[in-house]
C-alpha cells in the first residue's frame, strides 16, 4: 500500500470528509478544464482553417487574370492586400508548373516560402503557424495555386489567458470548496465525532451514565440509539455487578467475622479443656500415687497378715492404679503435644527408628521380629516430637505383632510428589470400616486383653503430624498387617 | 474530365513557358512573341464574356486570324482547346472583312493589316491588334510592348458596344490610359 492511501486512511474523519470532497471538485474542475482547452483549441483551428480557406480563395479569385496574363506586379499587388491582416505572416502565387509568381511576406519578419508550391490540402498547423494551399482556378480550370501562412501564437496567448482565468476559478472555486466541505463535514462528521469523543471519554472516565445528543433521523440517529440503549445496558450490568459485590464483600465479612468469633470460642474452649484436663492429671497423680504407694506398703509389710485374697485384691488395685498413672502421663503426653509449637530441624528419622528400634527390643529381649529401616530418610521437623510420634508408630507395630511367629516391622518412605514416610507391620490389622476412630483418643479398636493400651497414643501422632501441617492415614485389614504412612511438608 | 483537365494543363504550361522564354529573349525569335500572343488571345477569350444569343446562335468558338502566317505553328495548339464551353474553331482570313462571313467571336489583324477594319464594333465580335491607333479606328483591344513585355489596352466603350463583358480583372491589368 502506497504511504499516500495509508496516511489517508489514518487521517482523522473530518480531514477526510474534507481532502475527498476537494479531491473531488479538483478532479472535476481539472477535467472540465481541460475539456474546454480542447474545445477551444478546436475551435481555433476550426476558425482559423475557415479564415484561411476564405482569404486564400479570395486571393485566388484576384489573381486569375495576372496569373493567365503572367502579370506578377499585379499579382504581387493582389497579395499586398493581405498586410490589413495582421496574423498572415506570407502569401504566395504559383503558376501551373508549380513555381513561384508572386510574393508578399510581412515586413517585421522572414516567412519560409517555398519555391515551389506545397500540396494542395487542408490547413496544417505547427511551429506556431498555420499553412494553406489552394489550388486557384478560373472557370473551373486551373491557373495556379495560393500558398498562405497565418501566424498562430495568438494561440498561446489565448492559452495564457485562458489558464489565468483558469487558475482564478480553480482558486476561487477550491475556496468555495473548502468551506462548503467544511460546512458539510460538519453536517455529516460532526456527530460521528461528538459521538467518538464521547465514547473516549466514557472509556477513561468510566462514567457510564453519559448519553450522547440525537440530532437527526438518518443512520446517524440510529448509531446514537444503539449507542445510548448500549449504555443503559452496560449501567444496569454494571450496577447489578456493583451491587453483587457488594452483597458478597458484607457476606465475606460476615461469613470472617463469625469464623473469628468461632475461632476465638474454640480456642478459648480448647484452652479451658486443655488447662481442665492438664490440672485433671496431674492433681489425680497425687492421690494415684498414694494409692499405689500405699498398696505397696500394705503388700511389702503387711503381706503376713492378709490371705491370698487380698494380696490378690491388692496386686488388682495396684495394677489399676499403675494402669491410671500410665493413662494419665498419656494424656498428660498428649496436652503437652497439643500445647507445644514445632520447633523445627534437620531430622535423621532413619537414625530414630533405630534408636526406637533398639529400645523396644531391649525392653522384650526374647521377642523375635524383623524391624527393617530404610537408609538416609530425612525430614524437616521437630525432632522431639517426631520421636513422640515414631515411639508410638513402631511400638503400635510391636506391639500388634506380638503374635506372630515373622514379625516384620517396615519404616520408609515413598516418594509421589511429596515425600510420604510410612510404618508398615504384619500385625493384627483392623476393619477398615473403624478407620474413622483409628485416631480419636480413647478410642480403641482391640481389647485391653488382647493388646494393652490406652487409645492415646495414635491421637498424639496425629497431632503431630498436624502440627507440622501434614496428614498421617492408614491401609489395613484383619490379619494382614497395617500400613501408616503420614508426610512431614 | 480529368483527360481534359490535363490537356488544358499542359497546354497552359506550354503556353506560359512559352511565355517566360519570350520575356528573356523575343528579341531574337519573333515567333516566341507570336506564341505569347496566341496565349493571350486564348485568354482574352476566357477573361471576356459574350453575349448569350450569340453563343446560343453558333456551335464553335471561331477564332479568326488576319496574318496567320506569324504566328506559325503557335496557333496548332489552339485549334480544338474548349473556351467557356465551345470548341475553338481557327479560321486564317486574308483580310478583316471576311469576319462577318466567318461568325468570327475573335478576330485578330495583324500589324499592317488593318486597314481593312471595319471601323466601328460588331455585336459579338472582339476585336484584337498590334498596330498603335487600332483602338482609335475602332479596334477593342491593343497589344502593345512596354519593356519588353507584351502587354494590351482595352477600350471599354468598344467593348460595351459589342456587347462584351469584359472581366474587371482583366480590366485591371490593362493599360491605363
Amino acid at each position: 500500500m502506497s504511504p499516500l492511501v495509508q496516511g489517508f486512511r489514518n487521517l482523522p474523519l473530518r480531514w477526510k470528509t474534507i481532502v475527498s470532497m476537494l479531491g473531488v471538485t479538483t478532479i472535476s474542475l481539472m477535467l472540465v478544464g481541460a475539456g474546454q482547452l480542447v474545445r477551444e483549441r478546436q475551435g481555433f483551428e476550426r476558425q482559423m482553417e475557415q479564415r484561411l480557406t476564405l482569404l486564400a480563395d479570395v486571393i485566388g479569385l484576384n489573381s486569375t487574370a495576372a496569373l493567365a496574363f503572367n502579370d506578377a506586379a499585379a499579382a504581387t499587388e493582389v497579395l499586398g492586400a493581405l498586410a490589413s491582416d495582421e496574423h498572415i505572416m506570407a502569401g504566395a502565387l504559383y503558376d501551373t508548373r508549380d513555381l513561384l509568381f508572386a510574393r508578399y511576406v510581412r515586413s517585421d519578419i522572414e516567412a519560409p516560402l517555398l519555391d515551389t508550391a506545397p500540396n494542395v490540402g487542408r490547413p496544417t498547423f505547427g511551429g506556431g503557424m498555420a499553412a494553406i494551399t489552394r489550388t486557384v482556378k478560373y472557370r473551373g480550370q486551373p491557373v495556379g495555386k495560393v500558398h498562405l501562412l497565418a501566424d498562430t501564437t495568438e494561440w498561446s496567448n489565448t492559452l495564457w489567458d485562458y489558464a489565468a482565468v483558469a487558475a482564478v476559478l480553480f482558486v476561487v472555486v477550491l475556496t468555495i470548496g473548502l468551506f462548503v466541505s467544511i460546512w458539510l463535514q460538519r453536517l455529516i462528521t460532526g456527530p460521528i465525532i461528538d459521538l467518538a469523543q464521547l465514547a473516549r471519554r466514557i472509556g477513561q472516565e468510566r462514567d457510564f451514565s453519559r448519553r450522547a445528543v440525537k440530532r437527526s433521523d438518518d443512520e446517524m440517529g440510529v448509531l446514537v440509539d444503539g449507542f445510548n440503549d448500549m449504555l443503559d445496558e452496560i449501567g444496569k450490568g454494571r450496577a447489578e455487578i456493583e451491587h453483587g459485590r457488594d452483597e458478597l464483600r458484607k457476606l465475606n465479612e460476615q461469613l470472617e467475622r463469625r469464623v473469628v468469633e468461632r475461632t476465638a470460642q474454640l480456642e478459648a474452649a480448647n484452652k479451658e479443656l486443655e488447662a481442665f484436663s492438664y490440672s485433671v492429671s496431674h492433681d489425680l497423680r497425687a492421690p494415684l500415687r498414694s494409692i499405689d504407694g500405699f498398696s505397696r506398703v500394705l503388700l511389702d509389710e503387711h503381706s503376713a497378715t492378709l490371705n491370698a485374697d487380698g494380696r490378690d485384691s491388692l496386686e488388682r488395685v495396684r495394677r489399676a492404679a499403675q494402669r491410671m498413672g500410665m493413662l494419665i502421663d498419656d494424656l498428660l503426653k498428649l496436652a503437652r503435644v497439643t500445647r507445644v509449637e514445632p520447633n523445627r530441624e534437620e531430622v535423621d528419622l532413619s537414625m530414630l527408628g533405630r534408636e526406637i528400634a533398639v529400645a523396644l527390643q531391649n525392653q522384650d529381649p526374647d521377642r523375635r521380629a524383623q524391624i527393617v529401616v530404610a537408609p538416609g530418610l530425612r525430614a524437616h521437623a521437630d525432632a522431639r516430637l517426631l520421636r513422640i510420634a515414631l515411639e508410638n508408630l513402631l511400638g503400635n507395630a510391636w506391639k500388634f505383632t506380638g503374635q506372630r511367629k515373622e514379625a516384620r516391622i517396615e519404616l520408609g518412605m515413598t516418594t509421589n510428589s511429596a515425600p510420604v514416610y510410612f510404618v508398615r507391620d504384619n500385625g493384627a490389622g483392623f476393619d477398615m470400616a473403624y478407620a474413622n476412630k483409628l485416631f480419636a483418643p480413647f478410642q480403641r479398636l482391640h481389647s485391653v486383653e488382647e493388646f494393652p493400651g490406652t487409645g492415646i497414643g495414635l491421637a498424639t501422632v496425629q497431632r503431630i503430624i498436624s502440627k507440622h501441617g501434614g496428614r498421617i492415614w492408614a491401609e489395613s485389614a484383619v490379619d494382614k498387617g497395617t500400613a501408616f504412612f503420614f508426610t512431614l511438608p | 474530365m480529368a483527360f481534359l483537365k490535363k490537356r488544358i494543363k499542359a497546354i497552359a504550361g506550354a503556353l506560359l513557358a512559352a511565355v517566360a522564354w519570350a520575356l528573356a529573349a523575343h528579341a531574337e525569335a519573333p515567333v516566341l512573341e507570336y506564341q505569347v500572343k496566341a496565349s493571350y488571345l486564348y485568354n482574352f477569350a476566357r477573361f471576356i464574356t459574350w453575349p448569350e444569343d450569340v453563343v446560343a446562335r453558333q456551335g464553335n468558338f471561331n477564332l479568326c486570324i488576319v496574318g496567320a502566317e506569324r504566328f506559325g505553328s503557335a496557333l496548332d495548339a489552339l485549334a480544338g482547346e474548349r473556351v467557356n464551353g465551345q470548341t475553338i474553331a481557327l479560321h486564317r482570313l486574308e483580310q478583316a472583312g471576311q469576319a462577318r462571313a466567318n461568325r468570327c467571336h475573335l478576330l485578330f489583324i495583324a500589324s499592317g493589316r488593318d486597314g481593312t477594319a471595319t471601323g466601328g464594333p460588331e455585336r459579338g465580335l472582339l476585336t484584337i491588334g498590334e498596330t498603335p491607333g487600332f483602338l482609335e479606328r475602332g479596334g477593342i483591344i491593343n497589344l502593345v510592348e512596354v519593356n519588353g513585355r507584351i502587354r494590351f489596352e482595352i477600350r471599354q466603350p468598344a467593348a460595351r458596344q459589342a456587347g462584351l463583358v469584359v472581366s474587371s480583372q482583366l480590366l485591371g491589368l490593362a493599360i491605363q490610359r
